[in-house]
């Protein structure tokens, strides 16, 4: 989530119809596992495609093909150089505009490092606090979600921008090897052989604060 | 039942207990400095019937002038009626928070039976206000029949409230102030006044105002003082507002009322020409507006022309307004008819902005637009028609000798104008465009969009699917005659190179991913129309849409005689929405549709193509009650409305 803010409020510059985030981990007994993360545009790839072509919109500098490929494999590269990170993949259907990474960590206490690498790279010059966004211990994984989201001024943002945040949705898959006794956020959706756990929500709601994505999940 | 926002009935009136904090003073909030102004200005509702002018006593430089013809609205409603909705009695009760129950009684006796106190409610009623050099004032003027019975009243408010209330005497009339407002009377009009003497700035010589690089700035040493914070005592603050109240401008006010009532004026509205052409044709309801006062409204021009800076530019926009619009008048009137309200304008006067108007408006409507116009799902079209180089022309020639006389700024803009002359080709531009417009919207149209999007199994594994998707858009049509030809396909042939669209042989294309999203834009007879309908421009583009399909002669007469018309269907709207699915994907929008529907047909606003003697535009709401009067339908509308936002049902 922390990397993908400042693409969603890009996005919000170009977009006119809803989007989806998605963020899955695939978590092994002993603290390994594979995160992916998704975002798929593509009822809105009329407007991307259109913006893309023009190469401004609202003032903006809407980026080429070339410069989203190269800035893929930009984070591609800063994931594969952290440690305990490996198999990195990208996927980028630029007809659809949908997007996807995903990588193997060894364990959490490393892919919170990548994430906060990779937030760093994505801000650029921009200064960037760390925060751990996934917690794993006494067999209880944890979701954080503490951002300083009091910085964004979301009523300040237009109506047409708040509408397309409130219509677009972030959602949360993290998948077990054993059953899940227990969560904490009762938003959540348990599979039936409880051993994956859903969490769906506007991002509207995520970012003025009215939902969240933290979890506490024991197994 | 009686308690906190219950309702009871009292002596025949429908009343409304509320608590002390409601939505509906949340509502009234902007109106509680002028909260006896209020409850005076609702007096102007309760009127019905006579003919008593008081415009003698309002001078002709006034900047406006609203007037209720009670007597003419009192033959189509019954307006004591009105005046029991039970939206008005919240809204009093609003008024008279804070004065005890006696005084409150005498106040609603004041408002829905005026006369009870002297007023004359047979009369028609004025509010007026002018705003120049010497302030800003309004008053209300109410004719009396009994003078008498207006000072008994104001001798039981002194009697009643906590500070009596003295009675000064000027002459033949008699001035109470009270708080917040004035009100004097004599035997024929009691007026009610309030407003706030102008701000005197001492002369200013800004040309030999050292300004900052010839100003040597003596260093001084700053010493650091420990500030101590200390809460002032209530006390104290009391007598700061005490104070300040004081260094208000109550005798401006009486000044006010001193030249209204004693005619000290050079000549009032009765003796304007143009008020009394604009009001040889009664109206339920009346404004007039001097349009040059109310352009530069809150603009200082001694103060602000020629100095640098934003206050300069401000200063540059007034003076330009003020030559634009001197000797220009706005008149409008408002109509309650059966099933309709109707809204006329006229602008007139001598104003140079006028004569440019009436020459820029003399065009003509090109015909040959009609048959490209598919009426069968028309929901609304607005066209405008100007000549384009008397427009420009006209405005150079009040513009330029505005600006050149200007310090700092007159110069050197002439200079840059001249400069641009020699770049510009006017000619050629007024022969590109000729500059008359024609936008439609024909019709909401569906398109399916196919997206990927994702389904997730037992084990919340996501999938790709395949799924179409419905997006409703406008189908719209613009057009504009062009002169020149080959100039307007170099235009085109500079979008082609920057890609902004396809040249597809007989017209041009926007390269969309879907239906929804592709535009047309196609050179057809002096026309250039762009769309999104490609049927239109793709297969109808030399035989233009079916006649049976076309304009009917009313649409017809409105582009041909007016040089502004605009049409609204408020039903053919709502069908589309409804038949669409705009409702479903955008229901907040399709709620207030649906309101708008119950009520309203279609709306109309012409400019008429016949400009002398004054510039006439005309607005009319067509109501689906086509048997109730529209007074009566529109303070229902707003009656219904107050009672939802306090949270209340109606009875």
């Amino acid at each position: 989530m922390k990397f993908v803010l400042p693409i969603i409020l890009t996005s919000l510059i170009l977009l006119t119809g809803c989007f989806e985030v998605r963020e899955e981990v695939d978590l092994q007994a002993d603290g390994s596992g594979r995160v992916t993360l998704t975002l798929n545009l593509s009822e809105s790839k009329a407007n991307v495609a259109n913006y893309m072509r023009l190469g401004t919109f609202n003032g903006q500098e809407v980026p080429t093909r070339q410069e989203i490929e190269e800035e893929i494999a930009l984070m591609k590269k800063t994931l594969a150089a952290c440690k305990g990170i490996s198999e990195v993949r990208s996927y980028a259907d630029f007809s659809n505009f949908i997007f996807s990474l995903s990588a193997r960590f060894d364990k959490v206490e490393n892919l919170n490092t990548a994430v906060n690498k990779l937030a760093a790279v994505n801000a650029g010059k921009q200064q960037v606090q760390p925060f751990s966004n996934f917690g794993y211990a006494s067999r209880v994984f944890r979701r954080h979600f503490e951002y300083p989201l009091e910085l964004i001024d979301y009523q300040g943002l237009t109506t047409m921008q708040r509408y397309m945040l409130e219509s677009a949705r972030m959602i949360s898959v993290y998948r077990f090897e054993q059953p899940i006794k227990t969560y904490s956020n009762p938003k959540s959706q348990i599979a039936p052989n409880k051993r994956a756990i859903k969490l769906e929500a506007a991002l509207g709601a995520l970012l003025n604060g009215s939902a969240t994505l933290a979890n506490a999940i024991s197994f | 039942m009686e308690g906190q926002g219950a309702r009871a009935k009292n002596q025949g009136d429908i009343r409304i207990l509320l608590p002390a904090k409601n939505p509906i003073s949340n509502l009234l909030k902007p109106l509680e400095p002028m909260k006896n102004l209020a409850l005076a200005l609702s007096l102007l509702l309760s009127s019905t019937l006579g003919a008593q002018d008081l415009t003698s006593y309002i001078p002709s430089d006034v900047s406006f002038l609203f007037t209720w013809n009670a007597d003419l609205v009192g033959k189509k409603v019954k307006t004591r009626q009105l005046m029991q909705q039970e939206s008005m009695d919240l809204i009093f009760q609003q008024l008279v928070q804070g004065l005890d129950s006696i005084q409150q009684e005498e106040y609603r006796t004041l408002m829905t039976s005026p006369e009870t106190y002297g007023i004359n409610n047979n009369a028609p009623m004025h509010l007026a206000g002018r705003w120049n050099e010497t302030g800003n004032f309004y008053a209300l003027l109410m004719p009396l029949t009994n003078s008498s019975l207006l000072e008994t009243f104001v001798a039981r408010q002194s009697v009643l409230s906590d500070e009596p209330i003295a009675i000064e005497q000027y002459g033949d009339y008699s001035l109470a102030k009270l708080a917040g407002y004035h009100l004097a009377w004599n035997r024929q009009v009691a007026i009610v006044a309030g407003g706030r003497a102008a701000e005197v700035y001492p002369d200013f010589d800004w040309e030999s105002y050292p300004y900052e690089e010839e100003y040597e700035y003596e260093e001084e040493e700053i010493v650091e003082e420990e500030i101590i914070e200390e809460e002032a005592p209530a006390e104290e603050e009391e007598m700061i507002e005490e104070e300040m109240a004081v260094e208000e401008t109550p005798d401006a006010v009486a000044g006010w009322i001193a030249e209204l009532l004693g005619r000290s004026f050079a000549s009032s509205l009765q003796s304007h020409p143009d008020y009394l052409k604009a009001v040889a044709k009664p109206a339920d309801a009346h404004l007039w507006v001097d349009y040059r006062q109310f352009m530069t409204m809150g603009q200082d021009l001694s103060m602000m022309g020629g100095v640098p800076g934003a206050a300069g530019a401000m200063g540059m926009a007034a003076q330009l307004f003020d030559d634009m619009y001197k000797g220009t008048f706005l008149s409008m009137t408002l109509n309650f008819n059966k099933g309709e309200l109707e809204m006329n304008s006229h602008m007139l006067g001598q104003g140079k902005m006028i004569e440019v108007m009436q020459e820029a408006y003399d065009t003509r409507f090109n015909k040959k637009m009609w048959k490209y116009v598919d009426s069968r799902f028309l929901l609304g079209y607005y066209t405008l028609q100007v000549d384009v180089e008397k427009l420009v022309e006209g405005l150079k020639d009040i513009i330029y000798p505005a600006i050149a006389e200007m310090p700092m700024y007159g110069e050197s803009f002439i200079r840059m104008m001249d400069v641009v002359g020699i770049v510009v080709d006017e000619d050629a531009l007024y022969d590109l465009f000729k500059g008359d417009l024609f936008v439609a919207i024909t019709g909401i149209r569906q398109a399916e969009i196919p997206v990927t999007s994702y389904e997730y199994d037992t084990d919340f594994n996501p999938s790709q699917v395949e799924k179409v998707i419905k997006k409703q858009y406008p189908e719209f049509l613009v057009m504009t005659s062009y002169g020149n030809e080959e100039n307007m396909r170099k235009l085109l042939r500079l979008g082609e190179s920057f890609n902004a669209f396809l040249n597809m042989g007989e017209y041009y294309q926007t390269a969309g991913q879907d239906e929804s999203d592709t535009y047309y834009l196609a050179m057809k007879d002096g026309i250039m129309l762009f769309t999104n309908d490609g049927g239109l421009i793709a297969g109808r583009l030399n035989a233009g849409v079916e006649k049976a399909a076309r304009l009917n002669k009313t649409h017809r007469k409105n582009l041909r005689k007016n040089v502004q018309a605009m049409y609204w269907d408020v039903q053919s709207t709502w069908q589309a929405i409804q038949e669409t699915g705009v409702a479903e994907s955008d229901a907040e929008m399709a709620e207030i549709m649906q309101g708008i529907s119950d009520k309203v047909v279609d709306a109309t606003f012409i400019t008429s193509r016949k400009v002398k003697p004054s510039i006439h535009g005309k607005m009319s709401l067509k109501l689906k009650d086509s048997e109730s009067n529209a007074l009566e339908q529109v303070v229902g509308l707003l009656n219904q409305l107050i009672l939802e936002a306090a949270g209340l049902e109606r009875i």
